[in-house]
């Protein structure tokens, strides 16, 4: 089940909320959730939703031996981590070896055909970190696996992220209150984020997928509107589906941390990776980057250790080349500016600095976005003109050119004014009504979209 | 963001709980449905608030192990959209005014399309017609219809005594294609025709290939179709008629002549809004006329799936003035008759030559003058053809067992182009 559907936002959303709020008891409500968790999950996927529960009682028993065995403790958590990675090694990744296998080798060895369990990556990436943790004594264990599953699993966050570590909301598990004022903020947050999903994210994956299904050779002006729109449709994807978790998150009481922070108006890469996806980037920062030495070790070893950890970035998000190729580009250009051009670009006026940003992050969704080599050659060669300007009438014979206004809506959605915007309705009395207007037009036409059968793709297949 | 002062978070607070409790009443609508009645899966909620629904599905193991009932749920979820109805339309023309205005800032020879409803149907030359906006083929469309070429040679030559025909009708799609001629200074860019020139070479040379709208400007292939919906009018009906007759009579010179029109008959009163503008969202601003030719056909014994109680068609209860009234009545369907699974057609013509037409809705108006050059001959609809005959279909044995001479396939770009059912029941 996505929150972008019908039957999340008229079915599944009200009688949850209604239930849980009929539960008095804490207890119950994280049964509740936990429960209800797994339904969701078990909506688009009856069967792994086995897997899921495997991974619960594995890692909640892990833990436990780790934080009561202190000299078997790190052979213990290996021996989870090892657990955790086999499963999305071979859900996720068996059929990306094989095939790469066959390739390299030129053998013919017959390549597993495993659907993907959606949300392996969130889940996953979330039991490694709390078994590191309770291994560091950061956190402690878990003693009832069935709040342990409430937060593994938590259908807010289980197949979109954010990567909520269990530091985060270790005590509200227990004890956390839930108040109106958070369930209000709650609920206008989650219909931010859907409009963010269903009307500008659609929207523009409408035109980016109509464009890039033609042919470079459609020209420039098509191919830079496509990427794009491209560019827009994964943020506003990714950061919608990120604020309708801490959206509902906070309806229930939950207060989990910011996952997005206006990446495109950042000035270079090392700000971009700051404000992008931070949950993940902070976890490959704090279990995979920090463990292998970081800085404080030779700049070759560094370098060594930069690319390791933006290759496993990239190939977080799909089991592909061009994943790691997009994962390896960036850790080559964070290289590139710590040790060649970062105080030269710092000295350059802003606007030349964001203009940088931008087209690295647009090239980077190039990589991103076609799989193919040889496509993606051909087409960086039309962003760059071989194929000519292209007639900005193709737009509208291929039915997208109406949709120009979405890209202003967009550029402006993906700088802080929405947000000063919205602080600034709250500074008076009068603005709360104001914000809930917002939010209920943006609630209404979002469901009207839905309901007449809009664009809705779900890109998080592949995460 | 902080809900303000105590009374506008009362205010909101409220406002929320009320929005969750609205939403809460598609759950009991949801329970409603879900609890069986009748029938268990029919929706009853039609008779309740006056307008056809899909039925919530039953939560049968099988079904949810399959995913089947979570899709049917979803369906029926959209079905049975809680918000006032009257909400819909209104977005849609709301949809439709805020594009149009986008559109008004650019040059008018940029614009040859206009969007109706969202990404599904647009208007073309300032509302002469609804249309589909135009597609193209994928990259791995292209091995599609590669393998499908194949598929048609496989047959020609297993069944080398029969003459295979392969006539596609493609919509706007593929006439904004015909590059030559679209009036778009940027249409050769559109790989549709391209493509389809590529699936008529990888086609063996004994198999007749042509399709609507080849050689036409975009304006004589736009006038083919009805306005508002996608199926071929009784002028496009007969120039495609004479494209097949003479594909025909390339092969086949005993099919004889090519039947005329000896007039045209206008139902004048039926103002005909037809599938495009159902799906644009009941958009009425353009309508069509229903017409028909006069083509004195021979006189056949028509049997709809063995059965030959069915009428084909409604034309003498049109003449007559019966006729459904609704607004968006489908008129083709009515008029022309339904799709079947199986349609048979036995002429006065003698003859040993027996057609068979694998086709879909785009075929019903043709049926009487393609059956009028043959002895005996069907009309299949594959989506149709297990649910009313009783048995999947097989083209080897049906070829066998009822002598075709001639197979057409006939349709659009679903049936011809794409690898569709045809292939799995074979």
């Amino acid at each position: 089940m996505v929150f972008s559907s019908l039957i999340f936002l008229f079915f599944f959303l009200p009688v949850t909320l209604i239930a849980y709020y009929l539960w008095p008891n804490r207890t119950w409500r994280n049964i509740l959730l936990l429960a209800v968790s797994l339904f969701f999950y078990a909506w688009g996927e009856p069967v792994y939703v086995l897997l899921m529960m495997a991974s619960i009682v594995v890692n909640w028993v892990v833990a436990r031996i780790i934080s009561s065995r202190d000299r078997l403790g790190f052979w213990v958590l290996a021996g989870g981590v090892t657990f955790n990675i086999i499963g999305i090694g071979v859900f996720k990744y068996s059929a990306f070896v094989v095939e790469s296998f066959n390739t390299l080798s030129g053998l013919n060895m017959s390549v597993p055909n495993i659907a993907l369990p959606i949300g392996i990556s969130f889940y996953t990436f979330q039991a490694i970190s709390y078994l590191v943790d309770v291994h560091r004594g950061m956190v402690m264990p878990q003693k009832n696996p069935l709040f342990f599953g409430t937060y593994l699993v938590m259908f807010p966050q289980l197949i979109a992220g954010p990567i909520v570590r269990y530091e985060t909301i270790e005590r509200e598990i227990l004890e956390r209150r839930e108040s109106s004022a958070d369930f209000v903020t709650g609920f206008r947050r989650f219909c931010i984020g859907l409009g963010k999903k269903v009307l500008i994210a659609d929207t523009m994956g409408a035109v980016a997928d109509t464009l890039l299904a033609t042919e470079p050779t459609i020209g420039a002006i098509p191919a830079w509107t496509a990427f794009i729109a491209y560019s827009f449709q994964i943020y506003f994807d990714f950061s919608g589906y990120s604020d309708m978790a801490i959206g509902l998150g906070k309806m229930f009481g939950f207060h989990f941390l910011e996952n997005f922070n206006h990446p495109y108006v950042a000035r270079s890469v090392k700000e971009f990776w700051r404000r992008w996806n931070i949950s993940l980037s902070t976890f490959f920062r704090d279990y995979v980057y920090i463990p292998l030495g970081g800085s404080r070790l030779s700049r070759e070893r560094w370098v060594f250790n930069l690319l390791v950890v933006w290759s496993l970035t990239g190939l977080w998000h799909g089991a592909q080349w061009n994943f790691v190729c997009w994962g390896a580009y960036y850790g080559i250009l964070l290289i590139g500016e710590r040790i060649v051009w970062g105080r030269a670009l710092e000295r350059l006026p802003n606007m030349l600095q964001h203009l940088y940003m931008i087209l690295i992050i647009l090239f980077g969704w190039v990589i991103f976005r076609i799989e193919d080599f040889s496509m993606m050659g051909q087409w960086f060669s039309a962003l760059f003109g071989r194929y000519g300007a292209g007639h900005p009438s193709m737009l509208n014979i291929l039915n997208v050119l109406h949709y120009w206004p979405w890209f202003l809506v967009a550029a402006i959605g993906s700088t802080p004014i929405m947000r000063l915007f919205l602080m600034w309705c709250n500074n008076f009395s009068r603005g709360s009504y104001a914000l809930d207007f917002l939010a209920l037009a943006v609630f209404v036409w979002s469901s009207l979209t839905l309901a007449t059968g809009g664009y809705n793709p779900f890109i998080y297949f592949r995460f | 963001m902080h809900a303000g002062n105590s009374w506008s978070h009362r205010f909101s607070l409220l406002f929320v709980i009320i929005l969750i409790a609205v939403m809460g009443w598609y759950v009991y609508v949801g329970i409603y449905q879900i609890l069986p009645k009748n029938n268990g899966d029919k929706t009853e909620l039609s008779t309740l608030i006056g307008r056809e629904r899909k039925g919530f599905p039953m939560p049968y193991p099988d079904r949810i192990l399959s995913g089947n009932f979570q899709k049917w749920m979803e369906e029926a979820a959209q079905e049975n959209f809680p918000f006032w109805d009257k909400l819909l339309p209104w977005y849609g023309e709301t949809s439709r005014i805020l594009s149009r205005y986008a559109l008004a800032i650019f040059p008018k020879n940029w614009i040859s399309l206009y969007p109706v409803w969202g990404h599904t149907v647009a208007l073309i030359q300032n509302g002469e017609r609804i249309v589909y906006p135009p597609r193209y083929y994928l990259q791995s469309g292209r091995e599609k219809l590669r393998m499908r070429a194949e598929y048609y040679n496989k047959l020609a030559a297993e069944h080398f005594h029969v003459r295979f025909y392969v006539f596609a009708i493609l919509l706007s799609q593929d006439w904004i294609a015909l590059s030559d001629i679209c009036i778009s200074p940027v249409a050769d860019k559109l790989k549709g025709d391209k493509y389809v020139r590529e699936f008529r070479s990888f086609l063996h040379p004994t198999i007749g290939f042509s399709m609507a709208g080849e050689n036409l400007s975009m304006q004589e292939a736009t006038s083919l179709y009805y306005r508002t919906d996608h199926h071929l009018n009784m002028t496009g009906a007969y120039h495609i008629y004479r494209q097949i007759h003479r594909l025909f009579h390339e092969k086949n010179p005993a099919v004889g002549i090519a039947f005329k029109p000896k007039k045209w008959i206008l139902l004048r009163d039926i103002m005909f809004y037809g599938s495009l503008a159902r799906q644009a969202g009941a958009y009425d601003s353009i309508s069509d006329v229903l017409f028909d030719g006069d083509f004195r056909t021979p006189s056949f014994k028509i049997t709809i799936s063995s059965t030959s109680a069915i009428a084909r068609n409604k034309k003498e209860l049109y003449y007559k003035g019966i006729y459904p009234k609704g607004k968006f009545t489908n008129h083709y369907g009515e008029y022309f008759g339904r799709d079947y699974g199986l349609i048979e057609y036995i002429s006065e013509k003698p003859g040993h030559d027996n057609l068979l037409v694998i086709g879909d809705s785009f075929d019903n108006c043709l049926e009487p003058l393609l059956a009028g050059h043959f002895h005996h001959s069907y009309f299949v609809d594959i989506r149709h053809y297990a649910g009313q005959v009783g048995e999947d279909f097989n083209l080897a044995a049906f070829i066998q067992k009822h002598r075709i001479t001639d197979v057409l396939f006939l349709g659009g770009e679903g049936l011809i182009l794409d690898l569709s059912s045809l292939n799995e029941n074979e």
